[in-house]
């Protein structure tokens, strides 16, 4: 499974070292590894952890939430977005563009700071940001992203 | 025919219907806490502050972001930002009415958390070995705060109750890049005793009666939590705590209410009923002792260790802590 985040984003595998993974489903969470873990496998677990990835169909969608951690380890794949064409993003869904990427799910990073995840099929760069940053959040990404002069 | 007629509604529907017009009228502070005139020190000085704002108080994300660097950023959008004197992880920001509208809130950088809920993250004191459990864990904010103490290593199990409020309390793990967490979801009381924690929180539902103070809006809340049973869970909540320490383990029992009944009076009934010792909180905040008496009833003189929390002496909700050591 991590094999994928160093063949799509070339992150080195050993900023993942201490962790460990559990899947479900389609989904996969990482972990911090931890001796007690086993045993409290006994009890009803609802999550753990982050949630990594999922298996999308025949892909795997790396999850914001992992990107924002793991995301400044990434040296390719990676779409910088200033904070205008970020908001534009957000708010239609997607963008269209010619970015230094490959076809497939892209790190959207904002400045300096992993954003999350985004899929690209040139020309279209679509949106798989939480809807956290869309709806009603969109009046805060507009109000604190300053104008362009 | 009037279909509008109240009466001809019946069970629970109805009688919320029928008293629609008859809405509890708001009392004023000095009203409503009178019984407390005796207990809390300055007690004009209490009252009015009730009628202040509750301010806006961030607490930085230091598993995401430095506390420099995101003071850097807020303040590069026009916000102005303090320091609050008791602690580094917090920023004050009386600019900042909605925090959670913008971007640096959903990528996690900060959280906003009044220095209560702080303070009682920091009184648990957990170490990055630890094997830590939150009772009563939504909406999460204490138990992300403990994540971050321990630099989101050891393990922390996080349970709540109610299934609505995991979606929260996970909804905030994962915005906060929390990875050392494990979320379950039982009725604290019954949390399963076959594994025992070096720390324990307890943050137990309660009346609530600190949460009474004017919100940021200018609005005095009309009415407080009440509900049946109450002190009876709390105490049901606070005895299986205790019983899922490990010897030598800690626990924090906190509530936002200036009620001794849920406060001392729980605290008292734990230490009738095991070997349990109060220890003396080991912070730098502004507090009241806990109490010697309430009422007719005398408390183990130990209680006074215990920490009231009031809005005239730190400026956040009404709260109350104990910290308790299990020896053997």
């Amino acid at each position: 499974m991590l094999e994928f985040f160093a063949d799509r984003f070339g992150m080195n595998l050993s900023v993942f070292a201490g962790y460990e993974l559990r899947q479900k489903a389609s989904s996969v969470w990482i972990v911090r590894s931890d001796p007690r873990l086993p045993a409290l496998a006994r009890l009803k677990v609802r999550s753990v952890g982050l949630m990594l990835l999922r298996q999308v169909g025949r892909y795997r969608k790396p999850t914001s939430a992992a990107l924002q951690v793991w995301g400044i380890y990434a040296g390719k794949n990676v779409i910088r977005l200033n904070s205008e064409t970020l908001k534009e993003l957000v708010e239609q869904g997607e963008i269209r563009g010619d970015f230094a990427a490959t076809p497939g799910y892209v790190l959207l990073s904002l400045e300096d700071l992993p954003v999350g995840c985004g899929l690209y099929l040139p020309p279209r760069l679509l949106s798989r940001l939480p809807h956290l940053f869309r709806g009603k959040k969109m009046v805060g990404l507009a109000r604190v992203m300053p104008e362009p002069p | 025919m009037g279909t509008g007629n109240t009466l001809e509604h019946s069970g629970r529907q109805g009688r919320k219907r029928r008293l629609r017009g008859f809405q509890t009228l708001p009392q004023s502070p000095e009203t409503r806490f009178f019984r407390y005139r005796e207990i809390v020190p300055e007690f004009s000085a209490f009252c009015q502050s009730l009628y202040t704002p509750l301010p806006t108080h961030l607490r930085v994300n230091t598993l995401k972001a430095s506390l420099t660097e995101i003071r850097l950023r807020l303040e590069r959008r026009g916000f102005s930002l303090a320091p609050v004197e008791q602690t580094d992880l917090v920023l004050l920001a009386a600019s900042l009415p909605q925090p959670g509208a913008l971007v640096e809130y959903a990528l996690g950088l900060f959280h906003p958390q009044g220095l209560s809920s702080v303070l009682t993250a920091l009184a648990v004191a957990p170490a990055p070995d630890h094997l830590v459990l939150d009772l009563c864990a939504s909406p999460g904010s204490k138990t992300s705060l403990l994540a971050q103490l321990m630099k989101n290593q050891g393990i922390v199990v996080a349970n709540d109750s109610s299934s609505t409020r995991i979606a929260t309390l996970t909804a905030n793990l994962k915005r906060l890049g929390v990875t050392n967490t494990i979320v379950t979801c039982y009725p604290g009381q019954q949390f399963p005793l076959h594994s025992r924690f070096h720390r324990v929180l307890v943050d137990v539902p309660c009346s609530a009666e600190g949460t009474l103070r004017t919100s940021i809006q200018g609005a005095l809340p009309a009415t407080v939590r009440t509900r049946p049973g109450l002190m009876m869970l709390q105490r049901s909540l606070l005895l299986r705590a205790f019983d899922l320490l490990e010897p030598g383990g800690r626990l924090v029992y906190s509530t936002c209410t200036y009620d001794p009944q849920e406060n001392e009076g729980i605290i008292q009934f734990l230490l009738e009923k095991r070997p349990a010792r109060i220890e003396p909180i080991d912070l730098d905040f502004p507090h009241s002792p806990g109490l010697a008496r309430w009422q007719e009833t005398m408390h183990d003189p130990s209680i006074q260790h215990c920490w009231r929390i009031y809005p005239h002496q730190l400026d956040t909700v009404g709260f109350f802590l104990a910290r308790v050591a299990r020896d053997s």
